[in-house]
């Protein structure tokens, strides 16, 4: 055989994307859906009891929500007892604590206002209390930091579980102010006038979701609720997370899955085509309207965990995107100050010009860190 | 009349001496008046001692005018048949009359230094013979005349069979579809997937012309004194290399075949066809082929005719590939080196094949050279080639060997954010050994290998592969009748493991596997008359899933769903009979039975009701083995041809398929973890039927082919989902799946040139294909029960194809391919829940993605053409994509950070260069 093979490697790497993702503005699709969408838990806990109904609006609506006021919303459980709730803001309905017996079951029904007082009522469903959460940790990963519940239900009755979260955390603004404007005076800040170091709060977008049904035994560990950035802002000093743990029923589980599935889980090569699931709530004279969202009931299980900078490795927390137009100025005089900017404070003074006249000032929005947060000190705040 | 100066002369032969001119022949006195050949010669033999033999057939048109007074019955003869193409030849007191061509009466001028007769037709018949071995003549020369049969001294009367193989003079490999074709009687035949043909025609000399793919034309003389074989060896076009093409073969026969609906593409063609990084991919150039779609780049899943991708049944040397594909679905699994030709039939399907209602994919791979050894190698941006192949003893047994291997993990670093972290590896391994035990045996081996392992930015790793390996028994039983006896094993399997968090560490596998047997007969009854029969049987094993825990701390449960088993038996018998030389009808049914076998629990559904958990009313045990469920019937495969003129034909097509084997799917494309099921009591086998018309003309000497077919086609029961359907691991999977039909119809036309320096073909296609849902009692309805287009509807696809070769050393290569934006579902409004904007989803696929347009270049360079020398070498460059089109494979609808966004995904959005260098040694 002839092997003078003459391997000749030519390898042009294409300097050149494989594959892009780019915003998309579908045709214009004027459907004006209107459907009701119920979000919401019946507590069968300690908690109180509170329910938010809205209406769908259009795809390109400049509002999300759209309250569905003035509706009759009560509580009814399969022994012919209801409980009404009260409208406290426009769309949200509530009660304190019912005092719900566990072994009920229990349903929603909603007499709308918009729609010709249409009624609507959810599928009575059993009450599943949520497992204690054991334990709520975190891991230091390269991307960041993951946080994770250790739970289990020594009567394997769980399976299914959802959580939801409350983030906080410490921040600093852009720049540091040292003075303060008290009409046209510039005057030294005092602490109580501090806004240097503040706290925000977000609630989480995603939703979490983890089952255990697959396993021999009920034992959720480390599942994991969100991986914070290593660059974000949320771990630049200390970070807080407050964990909410609802156990759901096989039927809850699959439709929060499907809305996970349907607005979280798309974009990839193989995605599953989009379906629509409908939830446990129900026109009872029209059974094919949608009506987006599922009632549950149950006790709700809480823990929070607090983490500090030590934690976590040295150079977290870079990011200042959300200061990225910020810039100081110099001003000459404090009668400029005013001048410009009048008595309202849109400016804040920094500190005087180290190298002349004036003093140097930024915008409110990258010196004022209360314009993103709260400067008092949480209360489960631990330092 | 002519001599015939004659080479060559088989081995044994018998010589009757001449009585050539005898002084004594008596002479007689003639006078006809438009008389039959019956009153000649009963006038002539009432005179005389001669006796004739003819085919009152043959010569039933002759009329004979003629007055002669005292002359022999030779110059009668010649008086009477002069110029009438009729002849005669004199052997003694025997007159042989035949119509079109003379009678060798005589060797060549001084073969036997003998007196040379003085007049032809009074010359003697000479009758040669080959052996009584039948050793079968191998025809390599072109002037010779080749003498076939014994002949006694008597003329055979109608059709004699000829037959034989054709094979590449160099490498000894058989040469599939060539074409033999007798232009004098305009009988014709192509060579079968091993190169042996069968031809029938009259009694006499006959000039065959024989050309094949990638070969010279060929020119053999016969003289065809009996039924006989003779093998026909056939040179390469050398100046073109191997690599290029100038393919002729099946010009005439898109006109001539009775096929509606089928498509051959060499591996020469293939290759000359751009391709996103330079690989030749033969499930790639399907795409370009009319009346076929996928849902986008990420898949090399494709849809013939509106069926869906789990509907073509894909066979690489007679062995199932259930996945094609390597790299998530970007790149096909078949090794371009050892790959000979692709066959794509998308209406009629032959009656040997079944168990799929859209297509059959037929990959038939080279067999090794049997006279040296040679290999190829090639370096391209994805994988490494290497095939090597050669004889393993003298010339009878060959073996082909080819493998290739990826190093596509710098691909992934390109990838989208999303998929940065992710690894890719896959390899591929082909091997085939044919052996000729003796002519009527041959013996052919193959096994195919592949796998892939892949992890997609996680920490969940994947892996398939697909393993086939079957042997094939040619035994020719005589001219007539031949069979093929295929046994092998097919099987396919993945899985999906993470073990980053040790308590929910888990396995997951999947596997299905087939043996099958089967046996494929082929009688050449007559020339007009060709009958295939046969038996086919597939044993089926499918395990649809186990879970296992996977480390010590896993408390993973084990979770297993019962393995399934089936059998898929068929009989089948096909028919292609000429009822006149314009009108050929071919047809043929197939029988096939399915059982669905135990052991197995089967669960019973209320009847009339959805078929939910709820309405479970019990479940049914079945031992091992038991017969649990039939499922069968006729499948008919019917087409026919009507030849206008030698250009121009109609043909029409009605065939009916059934499928047992479902791919259930969730996913827009194809994706490698998809389960398979076997239909049970409670899935009913996917049915469906075509009728198809088309009219074929060739134009500019067969150089240009053109086609137009239209065709309508029914589906029913197949498979869609329900909203929130789980399909791993489900144990009850007849809950969440759909029974849905759909319909299908379009129109394809093509424009094919296969010869020229400019080659390459043009395609258009208008194209529906809608599903419907409209059963309430199924538990739920798709839009409301109304037809909704499916995944891969693309109403317009147009394709060009071409290749133009400047010299022989330089071609250019351009692929434009355009087609409606298949649909999608998009969001109509949204709502806010669970912390974020969510959306909610109209219809299913009322809108379509924008529209697609590519086009893709190529350059290939072939070295330079000395013959001999250590290796030959090729480039390949080329620019896929060439305007960067970001032709859109997805839209989707995500939330971030609380605000849902719109997106269209595109691959491969800007122009992709590449490098592609190959060598044979």
């Amino acid at each position: 055989m002839k092997t003078a093979i003459r391997f000749i490697a030519v390898m042009i790497l294409p300097a050149i994307l494989f594959s892009c993702r780019e915003a998309y503005t579908p045709p214009q699709i004027t459907a004006n859906s209107n459907y009701l969408v119920v979000e919401g838990l019946i507590n069968t806990g300690t908690d109180s009891t509170i329910f938010k109904l809205s209406r769908t609006v259009r795809l390109y609506a400049k509002t999300t929500t759209q309250p569905e006021t003035h509706a009759i919303v009560t509580v009814e459980s399969d022994a012919n007892t209801s409980y009404p709730l009260k409208e406290i803001t426009p769309g949200t309905y509530a009660s304190a604590a019912l005092g719900l017996s566990k072994t009920a079951k229990y349903r929603l029904r909603i007499i709308a206002n918009t729609n010709t007082h249409t009624t609507y009522l959810s599928d009575f469903t059993a009450a599943k209390d949520s497992p204690p959460i054991d334990s709520l940790g975190y891991t230091i990963q390269p991307n960041g930091l993951q946080v994770y519940v250790n739970a289990h239900d020594a009567t394997n009755n769980t399976r299914y579980y959802r959580w939801d979260y409350v983030e906080t955390w410490e921040f600093h603004p852009m720049y540091s102010s040292g003075l303060i404007a008290i009409g046209t005076q510039i005057v030294t800040r005092t602490p109580a006038q501090d806004i240097w170091t503040c706290w925000a709060t977000a609630a989480s977008t995603d939703i979490v979701l983890a089952s255990t049904a697959k396993l021999t035994q009920d034992v959720m560990y480390q599942g994991i609720i969100t991986t914070v950035p290593a660059v974000s802002e949320k771990v630049s000093i200390g970070y807080s997370i407050l964990v909410k743990q609802y156990a759901l029923t096989q039927d809850a589980f699959n439709f929060w899955q499907n809305i996970k599935k349907n607005t979280e889980q798309l974009g990839s090569i193989f995605d599953a085509q989009p379906s629509q699931i409908q939830g446990n709530i129900h026109n009872i004279t029209d059974s094919t309207e949608p009506v987006f969202g599922y009632v549950s009931a149950g006790a709700v299980q809480q823990r929070r965990t607090t983490v500090f900078y030590t934690s976590w490795p040295q150079g977290w927390g870079q990011d200042k995107s959300a200061y990225n137009n910020c810039a100081a100025d110099t001003l000459l005089t404090p009668a400029d100050f005013e001048r410009l900017y009048g008595p309202a404070p849109n400016l804040i003074p920094l500190y005087p010009n180290p190298v002349g006249a004036g003093l140097i000032a930024s915008s409110r929005y990258c010196a004022d860190c209360t314009v993103r947060g709260t400067n008092k000190k949480p209360s489960f705040w631990p330092l | 009349m002519r001599y015939f100066y004659i080479t060559f002369l088989c081995i044994v032969f018998f010589f009757k001496p001449a009585f050539s001119q005898s002084g004594n022949e008596k002479l007689i006195n003639v006078d006809f008046k438009q008389a039959t050949i019956a009153q000649f010669v009963a006038d002539i033999e009432s005179k005389t001692t001669y006796h004739f033999y003819y085919n009152p057939v043959a010569l039933d048109s002759l009329r004979i005018t003629l007055q002669a007074n005292q002359k022999p019955v030779s110059v009668i003869l010649e008086l009477a048949l002069f110029n009438t193409g009729y002849h005669f030849a004199i052997n003694g007191q025997e007159v042989f009359m035949t119509r079109g061509r003379e009678i060798k009466t005589e060797l060549s001028d001084g073969f036997f230094n003998n007196n040379k007769p003085a007049n032809a037709a009074q010359a003697n018949v000479e009758a040669f013979a080959v052996d009584d071995n039948k050793k079968v003549v191998e025809a390599t020369a072109e002037n010779k005349l080749y003498q076939i049969g014994v002949t006694n001294g008597t003329v055979s009367t109608g059709n004699l069979t000829l037959s034989g193989y054709v094979h590449n003079v160099k490498t000894g490999e058989a040469l599939v579809g060539a074409t033999i074709y007798e232009p004098n009687t305009k009988a014709g035949a192509n060579t079968d997937p091993f190169g042996h043909y069968i031809i029938h025609m009259p009694f006499g000399k006959h000039t065959l012309i024989v050309r094949a793919l990638g070969m010279k034309d060929a020119q053999r003389q016969v003289m065809l004194n009996a039924n006989g074989e003779i093998n026909i060896e056939m040179q390469e076009r050398i100046t073109t290399l191997k690599e290029v093409v100038v393919a002729a073969d099946r010009a005439a026969m898109n006109v001539q075949s009775t096929e509606l609906g089928a498509m051959k593409l060499s591996m020469a063609t293939i290759k000359n066809i751009p391709s996103v990084f330079g690989e030749a991919d033969i499930l790639r150039v399907v795409l370009t082929l009319p009346g076929v779609t996928s849902v986008g780049e990420a898949t090399t899943g494709f849809n013939v005719r509106g069926g869906s991708a789990d509907q073509n049944l894909i066979l690489l040397n007679d062995a199932t590939i259930y996945n094609p594909a390597h790299f998530f679905g970007f790149f096909s699994a078949f090794d371009p080196d050892v790959v000979k030709d692709i066959e794509l039939y998308k209406s009629s399907i032959p009656e040997k094949y079944g168990g799929r209602l859209s297509s059959v994919l037929d990959v038939t791979n080279r067999e090794g050279n049997k006279k040296k050894f040679t290999g190829s190698a090639g370096i391209g941006l994805l994988t490494s080639r290497l095939s090597i192949e050669g004889p393993i003893d003298s010339g009878k047994t060959s073996f082909i060997i080819g493998g290739r291997t990826t190093y596509a993990n710098w691909l992934l670093g390109l990838l989208p954010a999303a998929y940065k972290n992710s690894k890719a590896s896959f390899s591929d391994l082909t091997l085939g050994v044919s052996s000729e035990i003796n002519k009527n045996n041959n013996i052919y081996l193959n096994g195919y290998y592949s796998t892939d392992a892949f992890k997609l930015n996680s920490d969940t790793t994947y892996a398939y592969s697909n393993k086939t390996l079957s042997i094939k028994w040619k035994h020719n039983f005589n001219n007539k009748l031949y069979s093929v006896i295929t046994a092998g094993v097919d099987d396919y399997q993945y899985s999906v493991a993470s073990t980053a968090n040790p308590v929910n560490a888990y396995k997951f596998q999947f596997n299905i596997g087939q043996a099958n047997f089967k046996a494929d007969f082929n009688y050449y009854a007559n020339a007009k008359n060709s009958i295939d029969f046969g038996i086919s049987s597939i044993y089926y094993k499918l395990q649809p899933g186990t879970n296992s825990p996977d480390g010590s701390k896993s408390l993973v449960a084990l979770d297993i769903v019962p393995t399934e088993q089936a059998l898929e038996s068929a009989a089948y018998f096909g028919d292609k009979y000429d009822i006149t030389s314009k009108l050929t009808i071919n047809a043929g049914i197939r029988y096939s039975l399915y059982n669905y076998l135990g052991p197995q629990t089967i669960n019973q559904y209320a009847p009339g009701l959805p078929v939910t958990t709820i309405n479970l009313v019990d479940s049914v045990k079945y031992g091992k083995n038991q017969n649990i469920k039939t499922y069968g019937g006729p499948e008919i495969r019917v087409s026919a041809r009507y030849l206008i003129n030698n250009d121009l034909s109609i043909k029409a097509g009605y065939n009916t398929l059934r499928q047992y084997l479902h791919l259930i799917s969730n996913t827009t494309a194809i994706s490698p973890t998809d389960i398979y099921k076997l239909s049970d009591p409670n899935i009913r086998p996917q049915y469906g039927d075509q009728i198809s018309l088309g009219i074929y003309k060739n134009v500019v000497r067969s150089t240009i082919q053109t086609s137009v077919e239209i065709y309508y086609k029914r589906i029913q029961d197949y498979l869609d989902y329900k909203s929130g359907a789980t399909l791993v691991l489900n144990h009850h999977i007849e809950t969440d799946v759909l029974e849905t039909h759909g319909k299908a119809y379009g129109a394809e036309f093509l424009v094919k040139k296969d010869v020229g320096a400019l080659n390459g073909w043009v395609s258009y296609t208008y194209s529906r294909t809608l599903l419907q849902q409209s059963n309430p009692n199924a538990g739920e309805l798709i839009n409301g029960g109304a037809f909704y287009p499916a995944n891969y509807d693309k109403p317009h696809s147009f394709n060009l194809t071409g290749n133009y070769k400047f010299t022989h050393r330089y071609s250019f290569s351009l692929n434009t391919v355009y087609s409606t934006g298949r649909p999608i579902t998009l969001p109509i409004a949204k709502y806010f829940y669970a912390g974020s904007e969510r959306v909610y989803y109209s219809d299913r696929n009322q809108y379509r993605i924008p529209d697609y347009f590519r086009s893709d270049v190529s350059f290939n360079i072939e070295g330079n053409h000395r013959i001999h020398q250590l290796t030959h070498s090729s480039w390949t460059i080329g620019i896929y994509n060439l305007t960067g089109r970001q032709n859109a494979y997805s839209t989707f609808f995500t939330e971030q950070g609380g605000i849902i966004n719109g997106y269209k995904l595109s691959i491969f959005a800007s122009p992709i260069p590449f490098v592609n260098y190959n060598i044979t040694f």
